[in-house]
């Protein structure tokens, strides 16, 4: 039976190219999205400033979730001081350094991480110049620095700018190229806000000790803490790295279901079109006696073997694509610097099962009507396409289309950002509702462009109605996946864009302040006097971000461990400088230790009413329980929980606040600008600080446009693959028309007639189809049905749509009537 | 049979002086025609025959300007097609000539009536509907107009081509092996409405086929063997023809 296969893949080598085509970019792109899926769960950011420490010791950065992934602190959990003398008394362990981790700014505001002296054998940096700083205004600086001994330095720690004088200079282990400085003790004590807490603890085993070993022993003897080594010990530097994992594995999932779905839908309708037009070789072999089953065996090992060497040969570009996309991610700084992605033959397995398997299942469902229809009709040599759906077909395509649309209009009825995924992933359950009942569009369409055809004496448009009417199939097998592009393009823009000009209409209503100033790595809280004391301000109020963690429910069932943003204000003067749009309760009583305010979407999801109070952990995994003392509506523009900026501060890493905003309705703009920056600060007008919040959105954005760009190619560059099939077949209708006297250029404006109705279709499809998931997410956010829409880029996908429909029939044209 | 027009008197529907035509296989040129002469009397019945090879097809489509020969000339209604290229073949073609072939027929998506007028159509002609009522009715598919070509039997299929062929009033009907896909009584039916056409509406009808049953409907029958004319018979039975192929290329 493989022989026969084989033979027939020879054969029809046509066909069979394109379906190779739709299964190697399928294998491609789930590679590619496989690579970032392992790399979610196993990549990192390599060891750097404690690249010498054979073991490094950590507080559990993250809490586990039942059936579910463990939930990361976004703040760095800290160990307590003593901790590091309980490691340096496992046996095995030579010396313990326990490690801080305190942002400074150069002169010219380029960010440094600094640490005290005693870390720097972590990496190891060595002395080439000069010697160890020891008093609190000394420091050791990196040859980057351009800076010799007795230099003088200034660096700024939360806006606070302090003289250092230059003691020694360190030189870098191979292969470092960020900036370092290391401080005395006494000098770094000054500025870690976390007391004896400290970050991270480097240990050096004894030289006979396995590393591993000790790992485990200083597990089993200190508790509350989290050894690694190796490869691991990147994360424990670098907490970008898991923050990093986690989000390339909520992207690359999401992204490869939509893509794993995609293949299997244009697989399907590529496959389907090379077995129709086999279906007399089929009719012939059940004529001659061979069974259905048979015959689908045939079919299934064809396909299999033209499926498997695709998949296998469309693995290595895939590898490449995700290489590209990782490139792109770290450039978003969606990832960051460094964090390596993790290569392994695992992808490509998956890949090829995934892609061979979508095949395979694609072209039993496709040929076991064409195969079990009567041998006699089959031979008929004249055959239109039906357009008479099965009952089956017609309720699961209503169904989906009916709980395609309940799920979209779910956000509308239920607050939070839960109900946002259930809209967004609508789209896809719409699309291939829509795509069932495809034959029903083109009808539709007919009938809309019936009195432009009806009474044409154009020979082309006539035809073209004929062929429309009579092959709806091949019509709606174009049509469906050139509106799934539109719709899930429009989708995946329109969605972030009505997010996000919500968030910034809130962020521009909801602040009062005339002024916020800023500094390049956090502002102390002490500067925020120092601001207030300047000519005409009446009050700067200081405000920190962080994230909780929080027990979230969608719609009455646990929804996980879900970060939650929060931002710390001072009480005082709240009014002054924020109106955060208060429903219940009021904010006067933030002042009270132990209570949050809450926004109202936060308040519906969780059952939240002012007087109620509920557990959290803090972004540094202490758990805490506050009371609501109020809900407010612009949660989007200010995050979901509000609090006292006292209670937040000593939960973040840094102890240092985003910015201070101003009240000063009387101060003159340019010496107030004066005035922040002789303080080394800089000062942002109302609507830069609109702007500063949409840049930091922006990063997680571009990532999701940047993925859902090349799943749209890989759509563009199937549906071209399939109209070219489906035009190619058409060769033997184009030579009759031609011999009856058809001119060329009647052929290509027919087959340029019958494309055109399908782009117009897919078009409206398209944009119906995006319409009630867009509209479901407007109402969630602002209230009102009015999605972001932005011109240009809708124009963009409107028109690729267009341009690639029409142009991949006419080129097929031009090729199906060479001599 | 005659091989040019000064033979007899009236119009010449169709005249070949000369034509070759070769076809390149690979590195060698093998020739289907080598300097064929023929002309066709309009309003006659001419059946082509000869073994696979011998040159019918070729000679079907030079003559009916589907294919441009090496050396020779075709005039075809008192136009010389074979320097006609592009554009002004196909309306000349459009405009004169009929086709009827073997398989593949008719449009499926079009109704009968729409493909019996897709030449008028396609040449931006209005339909003259007395014509076409006629014509259906000749052709013994009155009633049928609306049907879809896969709602009608092989026979009435082929009747509707051979209305397609004739709803311009060409110059000549070129049929290629137009019986060879049906059974033997609507084959009957078939080359007798082609014999009427010829008869009752003194339509030129050249038909290339190698059944001698076939033939037999034809004033002339040509004989073809290695792309020369190897004889012809006028008003000959079916057992004529067989008799007289069962030697040819002998002589």
């Amino acid at each position: 039976m493989f022989a026969l296969a084989k033979a027939s893949i020879r054969h029809h080598r046509g066909g069979f190219a394109g379906v190779f085509v739709a299964v190697f970019l399928a294998a491609a792109l789930i590679t590619a999205m496989g690579v970032l899926i392992e790399s979610g769960l196993r990549g990192g950011t390599a060891v750097q400033r404690l690249q010498a420490a054979d073991v490094v010791v950590g507080a559990p950065q993250s809490i586990p979730v039942p059936e579910d992934l463990p939930a990361v602190f976004p703040e760095r959990v800290l160990l307590a001081g003593e901790t590091v003398q309980d490691i340096e008394a496992v046996p095995g362990v030579r010396s313990a350094v326990g490690t801080v981790e305190i942002p400074l700014a150069t002169a010219d505001g380029q960010p440094v991480l600094a640490a005290a002296w005693d870390s720097a054998a972590l990496a190891p940096y060595t002395l080439t110049a000069g010697e160890a700083p020891q008093a609190s205004r000394e420091v050791a600086v990196d040859p980057s620095f351009g800076a010799e001994p007795g230099s003088r330095i200034t660096l700024s720690h939360g806006g606070v700018r302090t003289e250092y004088t230059v003691t020694g200079i360190v030189a870098p282990p191979a292969g470092h190229t960020a900036p370092a400085a290391f401080l005395s003790t006494a000098g770094a004590a000054a500025l870690w806000p976390h007391g004896d807490a400290v970050a991270a603890v480097g240990v050096f085993t004894e030289p006979a000790a396995n590393p591993k070993q000790v790992a485990a022993d200083i597990e089993a003897a200190v508790s509350g803490v989290v050894t690694y080594t190796g490869n691991a010990r990147g994360d424990v530097e670098n907490l970008g790295g898991a923050g990093a994992r986690s989000m390339l594995l909520l992207l690359s999932s999401s992204l490869a279901g939509v893509a794993v779905m995609t293949a299997v839908f244009v697989t399907a309708g590529t496959l389907s079109l090379s077995i129709f037009s086999r279906r007399r070789e089929f009719a012939m072999l059940r004529a001659i006696g061979a069974g259905t089953d048979q015959t689908l065996g045939l079919v299934v090992r064809e396909v299999l073997l033209v499926s498997t060497a695709a998949a296998v040969m469309g693995a290595v570009p895939g590898f490449w694509l995700a290489g590209f996309l990782g490139r792109q991610f770290t450039g978003a700084g969606v990832i960051p610097e460094g964090f390596e992605l993790s290569y392994s033959p695992l992808p490509v397995v998956g890949a090829v099962l995934v892609s061979v398997a979508a095949a395979v299942g694609a072209s039993l469902v496709s040929a076991r009507g064409t195969v079990r229809a009567a041998p006699v009709t089959a031979l008929r040599e004249a055959v239109t396409e039906s357009g008479r759906l099965s009952r089956g077909r017609v309720l699961t395509g209503l169904s989906l289309l009916g709980f395609g649309l309940l799920a979209a209009l779910l956000p509308a009825a239920v607050p939070g950002s839960a109900g946002l995924t259930a809209a967004a992933s609508s789209i896809l359950l719409l699309v291939i509702g829509a795509g069932m009942l495809g034959p029903w569009i083109v009808a539709g369409a007919l009938r809309l462009a019936s009195p432009l055809l009806r009474h044409s004496r154009s020979a082309p448009l006539v035809l073209a109605g004929a062929g429309a009417e009579a092959f709806p199939r091949r019509l709606a097998a174009g049509i469906v996946p050139l509106a799934l592009a539109l719709a899930l393009g429009s989708v995946q823009f329109f969605l972030p864009e009505t997010v996000e000009s919500e968030a910034q209409r809130q962020a521009r209503d909801g602040v009062v302040a005339g002024y916020a100033v800023s500094a390049p790595a956090g502002i102390s809280p002490e500067l925020a006097d120092a601001v207030a004391e300047l000519p005409g301000v009446e009050s700067a109020t200081p405000m920190a971000q962080s994230a909780l963690l929080l027990q979230t429910r969608f719609l009455g069932l646990d929804d996980g461990v879900q970060p939650v943003g929060v931002q710390g204000i001072a009480p005082e003067n709240l009014d002054n400088v924020l109106d955060l749009g208060v429903r219940e309760g009021s904010l006067d009583r933030l002042s009270e230790p132990g209570t949050v305010a809450v926004s109202i979407d936060l308040a519906r999801e969780n059952g939240l009413a002012p007087g109620d109070s509920f557990g959290f952990h803090f972004g540094d995994g202490a758990a805490a329980d506050a009371v609501v003392v109020a809900t407010y509506e612009r949660g989007l523009g200010f995050g979901d929980v509000i609090m006292d900026n006292a209670a937040l501060l000593p939960h973040t890493t840094t102890g240092l606040n985003t910015q201070l905003l101003l009240a000063a309705p009387e101060a003159d703009a340019g010496s107030l600008q004066t005035a922040v920056e002789t303080l080394g600060l800089s000062l942002l007008d109302r609507a830069e600080l609109g702007a500063a919040g949409a840049a930091e959105r922006g990063a997680e954005s571009w990532a999701n446009v940047l993925a859902m760009l090349i799943l749209l190619g890989y759509l563009a560059v199937s549906v071209g693959n399939s109209l070219i099939m489906s035009t190619a077949r058409r060769r033997p209708e184009l030579m009759l028309l031609r011999r009856l006297g058809a001119t060329d250029a009647q052929l290509r404006r027919m087959t340029g007639a019958e494309s055109a109705l399908m782009v117009a279709a897919a078009v409206v499809v398209g944009t119906v189809l995006a319409l009630p998931p867009l509209m479901g997410i407007a109402l969630n956010v602002s209230g009102e049905p009015l999605p972001t829409i932005q011109p240009l880029v809708y124009l963009a996908l409107a028109g690729g749509a267009a341009l690639l429909g029409m142009g991949a029939v006419s080129v097929a044209t031009r090729f199906a009537l060479r001599p | 049979m005659y091989s040019d027009s000064t033979q007899f008197n009236g119009p010449a529907a169709l005249e070949l002086t000369g034509v070759s035509k070769s076809y390149r296989s690979g590195s060698t040129a093998v020739a289907a025609l080598r300097g064929v002469s023929l002309a066709v009397p309009a309003g006659t019945f001419t059946a082509v025959m000869g073994p696979s090879g011998s040159g019918k097809s070729t000679l079907l489509q030079a003559a009916a300007g589907l294919d441009v020969p090496d050396a020779g000339q075709v005039r075809l209604g008192g136009t010389e097609i074979s320097r006609l290229r592009g554009k002004t073949l196909t309306r000349f073609r459009r405009d004169h000539v009929g086709f009827v072939f073997q398989s593949y027929n008719l449009l499926p998506q079009l109704s009968v009536t729409a493909n019996v007028t897709l030449p008028l159509l396609l040449a931006g002609r209005g339909t003259d509907s007395a014509w076409l009522a006629y014509v259906l009715d000749a052709v013994g598919l009155d009633g049928l107009d609306e049907r879809k070509p896969q709602e009608l039997s092989g026979g009435q299929q082929q009747r509707a081509a051979i209305a397609r062929a004739l709803i311009t009033r060409p110059d000549v009907v070129f049929a290629d092996e137009p019986t060879g896909a049906l059974d033997s009584g609507t084959a009957r039916q078939v080359l007798e409405l082609l014999r009427h056409t010829v008869t009752a509406l003194n339509q030129t009808v050249v038909m290339v086929t190698h059944d001698p049953v076939a033939a037999s409907y034809a004033d002339t029958v040509v004989f073809l063997a290695d792309g020369r004319i190897d004889g012809s018979m006028d008003g000959a039975s079916a057992r004529d023809v067989s008799d007289r192929l069962a030697y040819l290329g002998r002589n």
